[in-house]
């Protein structure tokens, strides 16, 4: 018998018992006895080299064409099998698969909430170095140093040396403001802008309060923007963060870097005005601070107070978050629980 | 600021409730924190901003409630009775038998300094009634002299501090600085050494109080004081908070010092103390000395009313604005017709310089809420690019975390030193904080390592023991040579425990492979192109399971499994695998959009090929090599299996199998073609790595 011949009877006896196999298993076994590496057509097939060359390329080309045949034959047979087994009722109550999930921080997405409804109104998002110059924290704020004014801004100072020593020393920022000053230092007015950030105050921890946090600072400037756009545009986006019927108040306060200031009250939703535990029985929660930019820091920034105008305001991005889902102590955001964070 | 009801009512009526004059005043910045009751009366506690010392006395509240509910405003009558000695205003009167001396050295430090010398006094307890208003106030009643002056802090804001003149050497009064080496025992029983830079009150040997902070142990008023200085002064407020600071002392004179008193008011409050003592305690004033400079002429303030409306968006009458500014204290000087307003504020209102000050107090008294809420409909300009896309590309980059499973943590940017040292930071690399709050929180964090271990270790603790987290934050690391810091923003990758199991049994445990992959596929979305990833030996990493990822311009990152010694100290009982990538660069790239291209519709020629390289060959020679032999035809290039270890595997080699896609964007290539092909990549991996082909 010659080799070929060989080949064509190894070929019937495989599509012979093929025919016969029922489960996966035995055509696995038939697919190790007739192709695997001790079959009798790897034997063949190795000896080929050894073969007179007539020879050797009939019988190389009769191998592989056995071996297609066969290939396309289990392929065939596997997938009968598989309909079959196919045809057996799932029991579509099983969990599925496991599909790792991840969440974004309810801080983040409480920084997209925010920044989501100034971008239509036209304001760029930008953001600033978390270690700062006194300049752009304080001074060009109108923050003068030895002034009172500078206590409600508490701030870490860093053991590194100025790359600017005329600028003053370095520091972590106590609020998102410097940014202003670094935007208006480097462009010219018309500007509109959002700044989110991480800022820093020695603070100790508790429920309320934590060393760093997250604002967002937007800031607009032009040659007409006046407090009652600020009021406008503050009221559209309270309404559209905590609901159409939020009601807000703008109620004077003190900023160093605007004027006129306010502080933002958006009636407390638990109670209704009435006054309870989450609003410290006030009736009113405070959400931000906002008003006029100072003439100071605009002839700090090289700008003419004369001829611009705009406002600025900022809010801390914890309390949104807080007052939105209902969450009760600031330091929950950084102990990063996966059962807090898989709630957002 | 506590402001006891029946007090004010002595100076302005009130006709409205307590509860709705707290939010009238909170509704023009002066915000009413609690209405309390103190003896059956109602007392306000204000929070008064730092721009209004004004408001830091009854009188200054009285103003305001004047002005907000359009009321007169009645002042305090007392008696002038130093007019028999012919006391002008600024006279240096000395009675013959007066020993009183008062000399202002530091200029720059103090202003004025009114000294009155009251004799015959007899301390005893004050009467019932200034005790009361003290009380409310949150002031502690002590004698009659040291309440008289409290009483009139509190009533005008104007601080006052009363010495025993006999215990004053030379009757003298000196402002000047403290000498080096000076000392003084300060009415908190105190010892202090004073530092040059302190303004004090000294008599003719040495310091007798810290000017404007506090007044001194050995010359306070004692029940057998008989003779009173009454001092009464304008100290400079930088000079005075300074001063505080350095002694870490805050009071009543100090925290008004700093704010800044009404120049004007050195007189009134100097006459109303005196006055008071000698009702409460009796005497003599036998001597006033007046040292120093009368207040200067308050600065006009040019208001042009057009620029106002503009600021404010309200269009507010003339007459309104008239009578407001006038309610307030100031003069409008009279400009009928076109030109600015010339308004002079009042002395006790210091805070009003400029116009914009101006347009505030018409804002805050019309009520904020009577200005109308308008949209900017002012032209949107064309956003110049400034970084923008950034934080863009830094929202798509958390999107993408998530997206693949991991959740985002934000952990503390300021760690210990104890942390960073756990972590293999050397201290010299680290910032530390001037001051910080405690050692937990002392230095920035050079890497996102610690906190997101700690992480991790929280979670643990609380019984989640599969952990995928990401962070994208800042990080400072000191800069070589000069000192200085330089911050980065990073990108760190931790996980541990089970990445993926479910009831089906085939589960992945996550492993430095799953690490890698997440690492691929962040570094394609942030289109880092040409990466690679190096053996390397990192501080914070098991020896032999860490890579340094390297992009086409340098160094992008880390990646290992974390030591296990690290792991074991945070009672963390799996292994971890962190990861950490500089993506701030990545983030600010401009990127061109990509080309796309149409697929070919041309089928691929599958082949496999098993190769045994050396185990000193890396994979990524082998996969190389191949897609060097076979060119562009090799389409897609899978690594399906490696093993080291089995019967056909000799030792110090190991199985690499591929699995090749051949294909022609033009054409379909023949069987013959693709066999020469990858006969030829064998070829080139037996001749040149030495392979076996298998």
């Amino acid at each position: 018998m010659t080799v070929a011949q060989e080949l064509d009877q190894l070929l019937a006896e495989a599509l012979a018992a093929l025919a016969q196999a029922r489960s996966a298993a035995e055509l696995e076994q038939l697919r190790v006895r007739f192709l695997g590496r001790k079959s009798r057509l790897a034997e063949v097939m190795k000896t080929l080299p050894a073969l007179p060359a007539e020879e050797r390329a009939a019988v190389g080309k009769r191998g592989n064409q056995l071996k297609a045949a066969l290939e396309a034959r289990l392929a065939a047979a596997r997938e009968t099998l598989a309909a079959d087994t196919a045809r057996e009722p799932l029991d579509v109550t099983l969990p599925g698969a496991a599909i790792p999930q991840g969440w974004l921080h309810p801080v983040t997405q409480t920084i997209e909430a925010v920044l989501s409804l100034f971008i239509p109104m036209g304001f760029e998002v930008v953001e600033g170095p978390e270690l700062e110059l006194e300049r752009y924290n304080f001074d060009a704020l109108n923050i003068p140093r030895d002034h009172p004014s500078r206590e409600s801004f508490d701030t870490f100072f860093v053991e590194a040396s100025s790359p600017e020593p005329k600028k003053g020393r370095l520091l972590l920022r106590s609020h998102t403001s410097p940014v202003q000053v670094r935007v208006m230092e480097r462009r010219k007015p018309p500007l509109r802008i959002v700044v989110p950030g991480v800022v820093y105050r020695p603070d100790p921890l508790d429920p309320s309060h934590s060393f760093m946090f997250h604002q967002v600072e937007g800031l607009m400037v032009d040659d007409r923007t006046s407090f009652a756009d600020l009021k406008g545009a503050l009221d559209l986006f309270l309404k559209t963060l905590f609901g159409p019927r939020t009601k807000t108040r703008f109620r004077p306060h003190f900023f160093p870097f605007t004027e006129p200031s306010a502080e933002v009250d958006i009636a407390c939703a638990s109670c209704g005005g009435r006054g309870c535990p989450t609003c410290g029985k006030k009736g009113w929660l405070e959400i931000m601070g906002c008003g006029m930019v100072h003439p100071n820091v605009f002839k700090a920034v090289g700008y003419d107070p004369r001829a611009v105008q705009g406002f600025a305001f900022g809010l801390g991005v914890e309390r949104i978050a807080m007052l939105r889902h209902g969450i009760t102590d600031i330091r929950l955001f950084f102990e990063n629980d996966l059962r807090f964070l898989e709630q957002c | 600021m506590r402001v006891p009801l029946e007090w004010l009512k002595e100076y302005v009526a009130i006709r409205l409730s307590p509860k709705a004059l707290a939010e009238r005043l909170t509704m023009a910045g002066l915000e009413v924190v609690a209405v309390e009751t103190v003896d059956g009366q109602p007392v306000l506690d204000l929070d008064i901003t730092p721009n209004r010392p004004d408001c830091l006395s009854i009188i200054g509240i009285a103003r305001e409630v004047a002005v907000l509910t359009r009321q007169r405003l009645t002042l305090p009558k007392f008696g002038i009775r130093n007019s028999e000695f012919g006391m002008g205003k600024h006279s240096q009167f000395r009675t013959p038998h007066s020993a009183l001396r008062i000399r202002i050295e530091d200029r720059t430090g103090c202003r004025r300094y009114i000294g009155r010398l009251l004799e015959g006094v007899r301390v005893g307890p004050s009467p019932a009634w200034v005790q009361k208003r003290l009380l409310a106030c949150g002031a502690r009643p002590i004698n009659s002299i040291v309440d008289s002056t409290n009483y009139v802090l509190l009533e005008r804001g104007q601080p006052l501090h009363a010495f025993d003149f006999d215990r004053l050497a030379e009757g003298t009064i000196l402002v000047r600085r403290a000498q080096s080496g000076e000392r003084l025992t300060t009415l908190d029983g105190t010892d202090r050494a004073l530092a040059p830079e302190l303004l004090v009150i000294a008599d003719a040997r040495q310091p007798v109080a810290v000017a404007g902070v506090m007044g001194g142990f050995g010359s306070e008023v004692t029940p057998t004081t008989q003779r009173v200085l009454l001092e009464s002064a304008h100290f400079d407020p930088v000079t005075v908070r300074r001063g505080a600071r350095k002694l870490g002392l805050s009071s009543e004179s100090s925290y008004r010092f700093e704010r800044g008193v009404d120049p004007l008011g050195v007189e009134a409050a100097s006459r109303r103390a005196a006055s008071l003592i000698r009702e409460l305690a009796g005497g003599a004033e036998t001597a006033v000395r007046d040292a120093g400079r009368a207040p200067e002429q308050r600065a006009v303030i040019a208001l042009e009313p057009p620029r106002l409306s503009r600021w404010l968006g309200l269009r507010l009458e003339p007459t309104t604005i008239r009578a407001t500014l006038a309610q307030l204290g100031c003069r409008v000087a009279s400009s009928e017709g076109s030109g600015p307003w010339r308004v002079t504020p009042p002395s006790f209102r210091q805070d009003l310089t400029q116009a914009a000050d101006l347009y505030e107090e018409l804002a805050r008294v019309t009520g904020y809420d009577r200005i109308p809420s308008t949209l900017p409909v002012n032209p949107i300009a064309s956003p110049h690019g400034d970084g923008a896309g950034a934080h863009e590309q830094l929202q798509a980059l958390k999107r993408r975390c998530a997206g693949l499973g991991l959740t985002e943590a934000i952990t503390w940017s300021l760690v210990s030193e104890a942390e960073l040292a756990r972590c293999g930071a050397a201290s010299s690399q680290a910032v530390r904080l001037v001051n910080p709050l405690s050692q937990d929180h002392a230095c920035l964090r050079p890497s996102l390592l610690s906190g997101l271990l700690h992480a991790v270790r929280r979670n643990a603790t609380q019984g989640t023991a599969n952990v995928r987290l990401f962070e994208v934050g800042n990080v400072v690391t000191r800069q070589a040579g000069d000192g200085g810091a330089c911050e980065q923003r990073r990108l760190g990758l931790i996980l541990t425990g089970w990445w993926a199991r479910d009831w089906r049994g085939a589960g992945q445990r996550c492993d430095f492979w799953v690490l890698k992959g997440l690492l691929q596929v962040v570094l394609g979305h942030l289109g880092a192109g040409g990466t690679r990833f190096l053996a390397t030996q990192l501080p914070w990493a098991e020896p032999g399971q860490a890579a340094a990822v390297q992009g086409e311009g340098g160094p992008l990152g880390v990646a290992g499994q974390v030591a296990a010694r690290i792991v074991q100290e945070l009672d963390i009982e799996q292994a971890v695998f962190y990861a950490e990538l500089a993506v701030e660069d990545l983030l600010a790239a401009q990127r061109p959009l990509p080309r796309i291209t149409t697929p070919t519709v041309f089928p691929p020629v599958k082949r496999d090929l098993s190769v045994l390289v050396s185990t000193e060959t890396s994979f990524e020679t082998v996969d190389r090599l191949i897609r060097e032999a076979a060119g562009p035809a090799a389409h897609r290039v899978e690594l399906i299996d490696r093993f080291a270890k089995g019967a056909q595997v000799p030792q110090g080699r190991y199985s690499l199998t591929f699995s090749i896609d051949y294909r022609d964007p033009s054409r379909t290539l023949t069987a013959n073609e693709v066999d020469a092909l990858h006969q030829r990549v064998g070829q080139a991996l037996v001749s040149r790595l030495g392979a076996t082909l298998r």
